[in-house]
């Protein structure tokens, strides 16, 4: 059975598209057949993140006015990853319940079928959850970004979405040691929502919107192999404090 | 994160879902009052609705009133 999952956060900019570019590449890389839908149909950039904004001809909205069909509009990525992509033009056309169709149509060719929502809990936010079976929600260790999600995650619930996995993003091994940030599992308790996956905070992951360091490519991989497999292996952000070189750092700041 | 940051989290996340919809209290706060009017003799201006919140997520509703008597019920 294919998963459609949709990638929210209720707070903007904490790395929706980010995780849905990076974990649909490492599903892929797990030999599972993934498409990735440009959900924030106004304001899209998954496109740009995974460097094929060149390659879009047709967008999901063309697909349903019948102009392309959905093989010319989906953009390979790499071996086993696609994107649908949409773009401003086709707000009007691409409403909820196209989204669904578009969904089960995607869900018959791929495995897994992940959704990048936009910001916010208004119109974008239910078209791209509509959809979905699952969800993964995306948040950043501060108050503003926890409180927003949790209620989006809510918003879901009365959708019917209960499977919903916690990803905190831009985790800084420093604050976590100092106290002076929120843990990754302190904040899945208050959430009340599994954590399936723990990103650092990495400078890469602005240059480039998929990652190609090891650190961040092995955060990403575990979250990927976490949702696939029903795993739970979290990314150690201390690890990075752990090796000698840097105790003795610490020890001598 | 420190204890007193962590309360506060948890505090932010309860009366956030705690939010009742504007005016839904006072509806049902009459409704009630119509409900146990029926059966008692009910001092309405003593009735008090109380909705609070648990760790769990679930709600907590207690309706508290006094009445100065039973109604008789009628038969047909
Ligand atoms: N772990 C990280 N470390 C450093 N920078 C990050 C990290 N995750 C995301 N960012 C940066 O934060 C910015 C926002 O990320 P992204 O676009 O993925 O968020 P978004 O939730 O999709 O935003 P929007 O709500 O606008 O769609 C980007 O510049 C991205 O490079
Ligand atoms: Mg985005």
């Amino acid at each position: 059975m294919a998963r459609a999952i949709v990638i929210t956060s209720g707070k903007g900019g904490v790395g929706k598209t980010t995780v849905t570019a990076n974990v649909g590449r490492a599903l892929a890389m797990r030999g599972k057949k993934t498409v990735l839908i440009e959900g924030d149909v106004g304001l899209n950039n998954l496109d740009v993140v995974l460097g094929v904004e060149d390659r879009v001809v047709f967008d999901a909205g063309e697909v349903v006015t019948g102009r392309a069909t959905i093989a010319q509009t989906l953009i390979p990525v790499c071996d086993k990853l696609c994107l649908l992509p949409a773009t401003t033009h086709s707000v009007e056309i691409l409403t909820s319940d196209v989204f669904v169709t578009l969904t089960e149509a995607l869900k018959k060719e791929f495995e897994y079928v992940l959704i990048d929502s936009p910001a916010g809990i208004e119109e974008g936010f239910y078209r791209s959850v509509k959809g979905a079976d699952e969800a993964l929600l995306v948040c950043t260790p501060h108050l503003t970004s926890i409180r927003d999600g949790y209620k989006a995650a809510r918003f879901m619930g009365s959708f019917g979405i209960e499977n919903i996995g916690l990803i905190v993003n831009r985790v800084r091994s420093e604050h976590v040691l100092d106290g002076s940030s929120f843990r990754p599992e302190e904040i899945s308790e208050s959430m009340h929502l599994p954590l399936l996956g723990v990103l650092p905070e990495d400078d890469e992951v602005n240059t480039y919107g998929l990652c190609e360091l090891d650190k961040m490519r092995y955060a990403f991989g575990l979250i990927a192999s976490n949702v696939d497999k029903g795993e739970r292996k979290i990314y150690d952000v201390l690890s990075e404090t752990k090796g000698i070189k840097n105790k003795l750092k610490r020890w001598l700041s | 994160m420190k204890q007193r940051d962590l309360v506060r989290l948890k505090r932010v996340l309860l009366t956030d879902q705690m939010r009742i919809p504007n005016g839904m209290a006072d509806l049902l706060r009459n409704d009630m009052v119509t409900v146990l009017d029926g059966y008692f003799e009910l001092d309405k201006k003593s009735l008090q609705l109380v909705m609070t919140i648990e760790d769990s997520g679930l709600y907590r509703i207690s309706v508290q009133a006094q009445a100065s008597a039973v109604r008789k019920m009628q038969t047909i």
